[in-house]
């Protein structure tokens, strides 16, 4: 998600043809404030990936400005560890 | 400042470029969330 007007949001899922929503948070920045990313000295959200399980518990916080592989990469782990410990349980 | 591994996520009511709602709860019981902030479109990350 960004703080991206929705128009300019679908133009840029459809042009990478992405699965899954891009979501906009403009034009009231809530949800940036809400999760601790909004910067008073630009007008754009810091680079931050939550992972939230389905009980709405954050279970992981990826931040890196420069690595953008890392967020898909550490988002993808986590997210198999919580797929994993439920069919533990299961 | 992020919040932290363990905490309540805040609820959050987001628009799709159908101009639907997305909401957190919309998942609750049903599905994991990734919820990636980004910059801007059209930008690398």
């Amino acid at each position: 998600m960004s703080v991206d007007p929705f128009p300019s949001q679908g133009a840029f899922a459809r042009e990478l043809g992405l699965p899954y929503p891009l979501l906009s948070d403009w034009p009231r920045y809530q949800t940036c404030r809400d999760y601790g990313v909004w910067r008073d000295d630009r007008p754009v959200p810091s680079r931050v990936t939550y992972v939230i399980d389905k009980q709405g518990i954050i279970r992981g916080v990826i931040e890196s400005e420069t690595d953008m592989e890392v967020h898909a990469r550490e988002a993808l782990r986590i997210v198999q560890e919580l797929a994993a410990r439920e069919r533990g349980q299961g | 400042m992020p919040l932290q591994v363990g905490d309540p996520a805040p609820e959050f009511v987001l628009t799709d470029p159908q101009r639907q709602q997305v909401r957190l709860s919309d998942f609750q019981g049903k599905k994991h969330v990734v919820l990636a902030f980004y910059l801007l479109a059209f930008t690398p990350g």
